[in-house]
């Protein structure tokens, strides 16, 4: 009899239990999903001071560049794709931080993510005047940086390879400046 | 003592009941659409032997998005597109309605879109005198944005009877 007492109550204090850190989990789920909301993206927050996940991709001119060979710089990390007309509103504003920021440490690296191969984007990237590295990215690169959906989406990355922030849609070139100016501001992790 | 157990029982069978409830909770959606097909839900086209029919699709784009027409103005863009397949009895051809043009706070482009609810007509001819009733599988192809975002092509995938008669 008391035997079945006792077991009752374990059974009832796992099952408080599981619906304890259900609720936790199912809250954190629509938190995400709220995140999602009517732009439909993961802004990448989850990233914010964290390493920024390292990735190896074609440039375009064919040579595999990964992001940790830009440790020590400030990057800005920009998903885009010719079909995005935001995007082409912000590509020579990054023309011209790139070349009034290169001496200082910046290294902006613009991340295709059109489908339809690098001759588009070349011609594209020719037209626009762009300074900077452009790769061709990989659903794979996008998942890991949160599922990049809403076109652009930048991260800035500091001097130690961690993400200082990410920003989906476009924003004004004065933010985008500031951004950059933080991560210069940033230090190279010491070797340990 | 066994109204105890039974009373226990009982809420162990409740606590289980609702934490399996809850676990329904923590599925993820699936990625939005940004399109939806308003009219007709089910879509039927009806086609007489030798005489074109046609069918009008009703869609709406979600609020403050927009979708490229079928002919925006610069072929970096993705156009909207309802693909049929074809069928060797039918001939299925969509009429596009033309885009409206707008310009966006941040650029003077100007982009040639659907937003709100545009309809596209389906012109259906049986190349022969034949009866008979099939499902063929649509799909709308478009690509949105919003005022500073743009999001990957998608596809709405419905489907479309077509009902031949005499």
């Amino acid at each position: 009899m008391k035997r079945n007492i006792v077991t009752l109550i374990v059974a009832i204090l796992f099952i408080a239990g599981v619906i304890f850190y259900g609720t936790r989990g199912a809250r954190s789920a629509k938190q995400t999903a709220a995140k999602i909301g009517a732009t439909g993206t993961v802004s990448g927050d989850d990233l914010t001071n964290k390493m920024a996940p390292d990735f190896e991709l074609a440039s375009l001119d064919g040579k595999k560049v990964k992001l940790s060979d830009y440790r020590g710089k400030a990057v800005v990390l920009n998903f885009w794709a010719t079909w995005c007309g935001p995007c082409k509103v912000e590509m020579p504003w990054f023309v011209a931080l790139e070349n009034q920021y290169r001496a200082q440490g910046l290294e902006i690296i613009g991340v295709s993510m059109d489908d339809g191969g690098k001759d588009g984007v070349q011609k594209f990237v020719q037209q626009m005047g762009i300074n900077y590295t452009v790769l061709m990215g990989k659903d794979s690169v996008g998942e890991a940086y949160g599922g990049v959906q809403g076109l652009p989406t930048t991260f800035y990355i500091g001097r130690d390879g961690k993400v200082l922030d990410s920003v989906s849609g476009l924003i004004s070139k004065s933010e985008i400046e500031d951004n950059i100016k933080k991560a210069l501001a940033t230090s190279a992790a010491a070797k340990s | 003592m066994p109204m105890l157990i039974a009373k226990l029982r009982l809420l162990a069978f409740l606590a289980l009941a609702v934490s399996t409830a809850m676990a329904q909770d923590w599925s993820q959606g699936e990625k939005p659409q940004w399109v939806e097909l308003v009219f007709p839900s089910t879509p039927v086209i009806k086609v007489a032997a030798h005489r074109e029919t046609k069918t009008i699709l009703q869609f709406r784009v979600k609020p403050e998005m927009h979708i490229n027409s079928h002919q925006p103005h610069s072929d970096l863009l993705i156009p909207t597109e309802l693909v049929l397949p074809a069928q060797k009895q039918i001939a299925l051809k969509p009429q596009y309605p033309a885009g409206h043009d707008i310009t966006l706070p941040f650029d003077s482009e100007k982009l040639s879109v659907y937003t709100g609810e545009f309809a596209i007509e389906v012109n259906a001819l049986a190349k022969r005198a034949v009866t008979g009733r099939t499902t063929i599988p649509a799909e709308l192809k478009y690509q949105a944005c919003n005022d500073n975002s743009c999001f990957p092509p998608k596809s709405l995938k419905f489907d479309i009877e077509v009902q031949v008669a005499q």
